[in-house]
C-alpha cells in the first residue's frame, strides 16, 4: 500500500493521543508534487490532527514525517512555513481588524531599504495573485469587512503566495457556492499542474471525487483505505469511512407519522440575513434545516430562539406568540423552546466548570428553594439522571467540562436542554467534533426524544447526516427557502441544487 | 493612488474629535476676551504636550492588548531624576542623568513587558507593582518637591515663540516617530495583531512576547520624554507629578478612539484626546468657575465619547490616523 | 457513579483554594518577620486591630471580587470612599442624632453611583475600566466642588466608636461588621441561583445569555452592590479615621485591586471566591503594619509592596499549571 521511493511528503506510523482518545493510531500517509491528494472520514476520525502535526501546532507521540526522505520535525507554525507548507484552515485563521495585504503578509512583510514596509510591493504582489488566480481581492480592505468567501481567498492567498512545496486544505468549500466552488477547484487544478503538491481534507465526497487524484480514507484515527484515481467512487469510500451501511448509524424513521403543528413561523424577515421565512414544525418530527453556509439559516434559527431581534414576522409555540417585538430567550426557554448551539466552546460550555453546574445552567429555577438558596442535592440527584440517560462517560460530574471528549461535551449540552423538558429542541451541528460511537448514540438520543413528541430542528452542514436524520428537509439560500423535501424524495442532488438557488427541478428560481 | 485617499469610517470619527475640539476652542475664542490672547493659546498648547505625549506611548500598548498603569509614575521619577542630576548644565552630571533616564525607561518598559509576558501576571497587577516601585524611588530620590533643572536645560525646552513651542516641536517628533512605527514598520503592523487575538497572531508566526515587550518599552520612554517636559516646566522635580497621568493617559486614549481590549487605536485622535483634557483646566479658569469642575467635566466627556464611538458602529477596523 | 460531593471538594476550586492556601503561608511568613523584629507583638489583640484597619478596605473588596467575578472591574471605589466621607461627616456635624440620616444618604448614593455605573456598562456598551474611570472623575470633581477644597464636620460619636471600639474589649465592631458582610455575600454567591449566575456571566456571558439567564441584570446588580458596599466602607473609614479628609480613598482603588488578584480571582472573571480577597486583604494591611515596624519608611513600603504583590501573583500563576497565555 505505501511505497517505499523518495516522495515528497511521508508521514509514518503517526500517533497522536489526547486525555481519554487515541486521535490517531499508527497512520500513514504521502504525497508527491504535481498531484492532488484528498483525505476523507466522518467528524472525529482525525483528518484535522493529522494536518496540525504538520503545521506545527501539534508534536507527535510517535512517528515519523519525512521531507525529500529526510526526517523532520515540525515544532511551530514558522517551522512550517519554513519548511514549504502552505495552509488554508477549516476556521478561517485570520485578523479582522487588518487589512488584506496586512493579513497575507503577515510576519513576512516585504521591507524596503531602511526597514520600512515596501507597501506597494506587497500590495502588487497581491494584484497579480489575483490576475493568476482569477478573483479579486482588494489589498486594502479590511478583512472583517469581506465576506466568508472572500476571507477564505485571503487565506488562500496567504498560503499560496510565498510558492509552497505543500498546500494543505481543511474542509474549504462549507461556506463556498457552486460556482466559487468551482472557481477555486480551476485554482488548485492550475497550482497542481505547475508541480505543487496539494493535500485536501473534505467532507464532500462529490467534489472528491470530481477533484482528487489520490484518496486516503481515515477512520476513528486509523487508515482505512487508499485509492488511486481510477479506483475513486463515493459508494467506495463511505464503505471504508463508516464501514457499514449508513442504515446502521441513522434511525429508522420510516414509521413517523406527521402530528400536531407545534411550531409556526410567519413570514420571518432579519434585514440582510433573512427575506421571509415561513415554516411549520410537527410534534415528534425532525426537521433538517439544509443550504450553504451563511444563507440565513443561524440567524433564522437564533431569532425562533430569542437570541437576535427580528424586523418582522411572528412565531406561534402552541399558546404563545412572539412577533418581533417581544424579545428575550428567558421567556422562550420557560416556554419549552432549547437551543443547542453550534459552538459549544465559545458559547455553550463553561469549560472549567464541572459537568454538574454546565448541565444545570439552564434550569436553575427547577432547584430553588427559599430565599434563592440552590439545592445542590437536587442538582445532582437530576444531572445523575441524564448523565445515566445520555450514557456521559465521566469519572464525576464534579470534573470540569474541558476534561471530556467533544462527543461527551455535545451530550452535556443535550443534557442541559433536556432537562428544561422543551417541546421544540434547536440542535445547531448535533454532531460537530464528536466521534463516531458518541454520534450514533445522539442520535438514537435525538430519535427517543421525538418519539416522546418533541419536536426537533437541526442544522447540519454534513449532507449525510442531514439526509440521515430529518424527516424533512428545507433547503435555505441567501435568506429564503428555496425547496422542502421529505424523506422519501431526498436525494443530495436536490438538496445541492436547492442549495444553490436553483430549483429542484432545473431553473433557477426567482 | 488617489483613489485610496478616501474617508473611511474611523477617519471620520477622528475628524469627529478635532470637530469637538476646534468647536470648544472657537467658542472659548469669541466668549472670552482673556482666551483670545495668544500667550494663553500658546499656553493651553503647551500645558496638553506632556499628556499627549504619554498617551501615545499608553496607546500603542492599548493596541497590542495590554494596559500601562505604571506611566504616571516614570514622569514622576524621571522629573527626579532630572532635577537631581540636571542642577548644572555645565556638569557632567547633566549628561549622565540623561542618560539615566534613556536606560531605566528602557528597563522598567522591558519588565514590565516580561512580567506580563513571561510571568503570567496580568498587566494591570504588573504595571501596578511597577508603578508602586516607582513612586518609591522617586520618593528616596525626592522626599517632596526640590532640586533643580538648569535653566540653559529649561530654557531650551520651554523655548517659546507665540503660539509656536519647542514642546510642540517635540510633540510633532514624537508623533511622526510613532507613526512610522504604527504603520510603515512590520512591528506596528504585529502591535495591531495581537491586540486583536494573541493566538492567531502567534499561529500566523508573529512573535507576540518581544511586540508586547516593545509596546512597554514604547510606553516607558514616552513617560521619560513627557517627565523631562514637567520638569524643565517646573524647574524643580516632584515625585507625586505624574500622578494623574497613569489614568489620564487611558482616558486620552479612550476618548481617541483606541479600544480597551486592543487592536484599535488612532495615533491622531489621542493627540486630540489629550488636547480636550489638557484645554478643561484652562478653560474652567477663564470662564471664572471652580476649576474642580474640570475632572466632572472630565468624566462626562469620556461618557459621551465612549456613547459616541459605540454609537457608531462596532470599532472592528485598523485605524489609521 | 459518582458519589455526592460538596461543593469544597469540587475540583473547579481546586486552584482558588491552592492560591488561597499560598496567600495563608505568605501571611504565616509575615508573622514570622513580626515576631522576630518586634518579639512578643504578636498577639490576638494586635492582630485584631489589623483587622480593624483593614476592615473598610475589606468591606471594597467584597464588593471588588463580585463585580470582577462577574466580569466587570470598579475602579470608582476609591473615590466612593472619600465621597462618602466628604458628605457623611459633613452631615454628621458631630452629632449621633444625624448619623442615621447621614449613614442611609450614603448608602443612597451608593445606589446612584453603582446605577450610573451599570448603565454605562450594559445600557450603553461602555468598557467597565472606562466607565468607572469616569464616574470617578466626575465624584473627584463633585466632592471637590463641594467642599472646595477643605472639607470640614465632625464624625458622630457613634461611628468613631464603630470604627476604633470593640466589642467586648476583643474583637473590633468594625471587623465584626466586615465578616458579617463576608458571609453574607459569600452565601449569595456560592448559595444561591444569583451567585451561580453571576459566575456564568463571569466566564461567558453570552452563553448564559443563551441558556436564558439574564446576564444584563445579573451584571447590573453586581455594579450597585459595588458601590453600596463602598459606601459602607467609607463610613467605617470615617469612624476609624474620626475626621475627613480628601485624601482618605486614594488606595482603595488599588489595593481592592490588588487584593482581590492576590485572592486568587481571575481579572477576566468567573473564577474565584470571596475569601481569597478577604485575606488578601488582611495580607496588605499586614504587610503595611510590619514594614512599618520594621522602620522602613514610605519609600521602602511602596517599593516592597509593589514587589510583594507581584510576586505573590507571578508565583500564583506558576501553579496554575502548564497553560500557555
Amino acid at each position: 500500500m505505501i511505497k517505499i521511493a523518495g516522495k515528497l511528503l511521508e508521514m509514518v506510523n503517526l500517533t497522536k493521543r489526547f486525555p481519554g482518545v487515541v486521535a490517531l493510531d499508527r497512520v500513514c500517509f504521502e504525497c508527491d508534487s504535481g498531484g492532488i491528494y484528498a483525505i476523507v472520514g466522518e467528524n472525529g476520525a482525525g483528518k484535522s490532527t493529522l494536518m496540525n502535526l504538520l503545521g506545527g501546532l501539534l508534536v507527535p507521540d510517535e512517528g515519523i514525517i519525512k521531507l525529500d526522505g529526510i526526517p523532520v520535525v515540525i515544532t511551530s507554525p514558522g517551522k512550517s512555513f519554513a519548511l514549504g507548507f502552505g495552509f488554508v484552515h477549516q476556521e478561517l485563521n485570520l485578523l479582522d481588524n487588518l487589512t488584506v495585504w496586512e493579513n497575507v503578509f503577515l510576519s513576512h512583510e516585504i521591507k524596503g531599504a531602511i526597514g520600512k514596509l515596501d507597501k506597494s510591493a506587497m500590495r502588487s504582489r497581491i494584484l497579480a495573485m489575483n490576475d493568476r488566480l482569477g478573483y479579486q481581492l482588494n489589498p486594502d480592505a479590511l478583512v472583517g469587512s469581506l465576506k466568508l468567501a472572500d476571507r477564505q481567498l485571503v487565506e488562500i492567498t496567504r498560503a499560496v503566495i510565498f510558492a509552497p512545496r505543500i498546500l494543505i486544505l481543511d474542509e474549504p468549500t462549507a461556506a463556498l457556492s457552486e460556482e466559487e466552488v468551482i472557481r477555486l477547484f480551476g485554482i488548485l487544478r492550475s497550482l497542481r499542474d505547475e508541480g505543487a503538491s496539494i493535500i485536501y481534507i473534505s467532507h464532500r465526497l462529490e467534489e472528491v471525487v470530481a477533484l482528487a487524484d489520490h484518496v486516503t480514507v481515515l477512520k476513528d484515527g486509523r487508515n482505512a483505505g487508499e485509492l488511486c484515481k481510477a479506483e475513486i467512487s463515493k459508494d467506495v469510500m463511505i464503505n471504508m469511512m463508516i464501514g457499514r451501511t449508513l442504515d446502521n448509524i441513522y434511525p429508522n424513521r420510516l414509521d413517523v407519522r406527521s402530528q400536531e403543528t407545534i411550531l409556526r413561523v410567519t413570514d420571518l424577515i432579519i434585514p440582510g440575513k433573512v427575506n421571509g421565512v415561513s415554516l411549520e414544525l410537527h410534534a415528534g418530527e425532525i426537521l433538517g434545516l439544509g443550504g450553504l453556509e451563511g444563507q440565513g439559516q443561524r440567524e433564522f434559527v437564533r431569532a425562533l430562539f430569542g437570541d437576535i431581534p427580528f424586523s418582522s414576522g411572528v412565531v406561534r409555540v402552541g399558546e404563545n406568540t412572539y412577533t418581533e417585538k417581544s424579545h428575550g430567550i428567558p421567556s422562550r426557554v420557560r416556554n419549552g423552546i432549547g437551543y443547542v448551539t453550534h459552538d459549544r466552546h465559545g458559547e455553550g460550555l463553561i469549560l472549567h466548570q464541572p459537568i454538574r453546574k454546565n448541565m444545570s445552567m439552564a434550569s436553575l429555577k427547577r432547584f430553588k428553594k427559599n430565599a434563592g438558596y440552590l439545592s445542590v442535592q437536587k442538582e445532582t440527584e437530576v444531572v445523575l439522571q441524564q448523565v445515566q440517560r445520555l450514557s456521559i462517560k465521566a469519572a464525576s460530574i464534579e470534573n470540569p467540562v474541558s476534561s471530556l471528549s467533544g462527543g461527551n461535551q455535545q451530550k452535556v449540552m443535550l443534557g442541559r436542554w433536556l432537562m428544561v423538558d422543551p417541546r421544540v429542541l434547536i440542535i445547531d451541528e448535533p454532531t460537530k467534533g464528536v466521534d463516531v460511537g458518541a454520534r450514533t448514540s445522539l442520535y438514537q438520543t435525538i430519535d427517543v426524544l421525538t418519539r416522546q413528541g418533541v419536536a426537533v430542528i437541526i442544522l447540519t452542514s454534513d449532507m449525510l447526516e442531514l439526509m440521515g436524520l430529518s424527516d424533512r428537509i428545507i433547503v435555505f439560500y441567501e435568506g429564503r427557502c428555496t425547496a422542502e423535501i421529505v424523506r422519501a424524495d431526498v436525494t443530495e442532488e436536490r438538496v445541492m441544487r436547492a442549495a444553490s438557488g436553483l430549483s429542484t427541478s432545473g431553473e433557477q428560481t426567482a | 493612488m488617489i483613489k485610496q485617499i478616501q474617508i473611511s469610517p474611523p477617519l471620520k470619527k477622528v475628524l469627529v474629535i478635532y470637530g469637538l475640539l476646534a468647536t470648544i476652542f472657537v467658542s472659548m475664542m469669541v466668549f472670552s476676551a482673556d482666551y483670545r490672547s495668544i500667550q494663553n493659546v500658546g499656553n493651553v498648547l503647551v500645558q496638553s504636550v506632556p499628556l499627549a505625549i504619554v498617551s501615545m506611548g499608553q496607546m500603542i500598548v492599548l493596541i497590542g492588548g495590554g494596559i500601562d498603569m505604571s506611566v504616571g509614575a516614570m514622569i514622576s521619577l524621571t522629573s527626579c531624576i532630572a532635577a537631581r542630576t540636571m542642577s548644572s548644565v555645565a556638569s557632567p552630571v547633566a549628561a549622565i542623568g540623561a542618560v539615566l533616564i534613556i536606560t531605566v525607561s528602557v528597563c522598567v518598559g522591558v519588565m514590565n513587558g516580561i512580567g506580563t509576558n513571561y510571568g503570567r501576571v496580568p498587566a494591570m497587577i504588573t504595571t501596578l507593582s511597577m508603578m508602586m516601585v516607582l513612586n518609591g524611588i522617586s520618593l528616596a530620590l525626592l522626599p517632596g518637591p526640590g532640586g533643580r533643572v538648569d535653566r540653559a536645560i529649561a530654557g531650551v525646552i520651554m523655548a517659546r515663540s507665540g503660539l509656536l513651542s519647542v514642546a510642540l516641536l517635540i510633540l510633532l517628533l514624537v508623533f511622526i516617530l510613532l507613526r512610522h512605527f504604527l504603520y510603515h514598520t512590520r512591528s506596528g503592523v504585529h502591535v495591531y495583531a495581537i491586540g486583536k487575538n494573541r493566538s492567531i497572531a502567534a499561529s500566523m508566526g508573529v512573535r507576540i512576547n518581544r511586540v508586547s515587550i516593545l509596546t512597554f518599552v514604547i510606553a516607558a520612554m514616552t513617560a521619560a520624554v513627557s517627565g523631562m517636559l514637567l520638569a524643565s516646566r517646573m524647574r524643580i522635580g516632584d515625585p507625586t507629578i505624574g500622578a494623574s497621568f497613569g489614568l489620564d493617559s487611558i482616558t486620552a486614549a479612550a476618548i481617541g478612539g483606541t479600544a480597551l481590549t486592543g487592536g484599535v487605536g488612532l495615533l491622531s485622535g489621542t493627540v486630540a484626546g489629550a488636547f480636550l483634557i489638557g484645554m478643561l483646566s484652562n478653560m474652567m479658569n477663564i470662564l471664572g468657575v471652580n476649576h474642580f469642575y474640570q475632572y466632572v467635566l472630565k468624566g462626562l466627556l469620556l461618557v459621551v465619547a465612549m456613547v459616541f464611538y459605540s454609537l457608531s458602529g462596532k470599532m472592528g477596523g485598523k485605524h489609521r490616523g | 457513579m459518582a458519589k455526592r460531593v460538596t461543593l469544597s471538594s469540587s475540583a473547579e476550586f481546586a486552584q482558588t483554594r491552592r492560591q488561597s492556601i499560598f496567600l495563608l503561608l505568605a501571611v504565616f511568613m509575615l508573622f514570622l518577620v513580626q515576631g522576630i523584629v518586634r518579639p512578643g507583638s504578636v498577639t490576638f489583640n494586635q492582630t485584631m486591630n489589623i483587622t480593624r484597619q483593614a476592615s473598610a478596605l475589606g468591606v471594597v473588596v467584597l464588593g471588588q471580587a463580585l463585580v470582577i467575578l462577574a466580569g466587570g472591574i470598579d475602579l470608582s471605589v476609591g473615590s466612593m470612599v472619600t465621597l462618602t466621607n466628604v458628605f457623611a461627616v459633613s452631615m454628621m456635624k458631630g452629632q449621633d442624632s444625624n448619623f442615621l440620616t447621614a449613614a442611609l444618604i450614603c448608602v443612597g448614593l451608593g445606589v446612584v453611583v453603582g446605577t450610573f455605573n451599570a448603565l454605562g456598562v450594559i445600557k450603553l456598551g461602555i468598557a467597565p475600566f472606562i466607565m468607572s474611570l469616569c464616574s470617578m472623575s466626575i465624584m473627584e470633581g463633585v466632592y471637590l466642588v463641594y467642599t472646595g477644597g477643605s472639607p470640614s464636620g465632625r464624625v458622630s460619636p457613634l461611628l468613631k466608636t464603630i470604627g476604633n471600639e470593640s466589642f467586648l474589649g476583643k474583637v473590633p465592631y468594625s471587623t465584626i461588621i466586615w465578616v458579617a458582610l463576608a458571609v453574607l455575600i459569600w452565601y449569595v454567591l456560592m448559595k444561591t441561583s444569583y451567585g451561580r449566575k453571576v459566575f456564568a456571566v463571569g466566564s461567558n456571558p453570552t452563553a448564559a445569555r443563551l441558556c436564558g439567564i439574564r446576564s444584563d441584570a445579573v451584571s447590573f446588580s453586581t455594579y450597585v452592590i459595588c458601590s453600596v458596599l463602598a459606601a459602607v466602607a467609607g463610613l467605617l473609614a470615617s469612624g476609624y479615621v474620626g475626621t475627613t479628609s480628601l485624601s482618605i480613598g486614594s488606595d482603595y482603588m488599588t489595593n481592592s485591586l490588588a487584593a482581590v488578584l492576590i485572592g486568587g480571582n481571575a481579572i477576566e472573571g468567573g473564577k474565584g471566591g470571596i475569601w481569597g480577597g478577604v485575606l488578601g486583604a488582611f495580607f496588605i494591611m499586614l504587610l503595611f503594619a510590619v514594614l512599618t515596624m520594621l522602620s522602613i519608611g514610605q519609600v521602602g513600603k511602596l517599593i516592597t509592596q509593589g514587589l510583594i504583590i507581584f510576586v505573590v501573583v507571578a508565583l500564583q500563576g506558576q501553579f496554575k499549571g502548564g497553560r500557555k497565555e
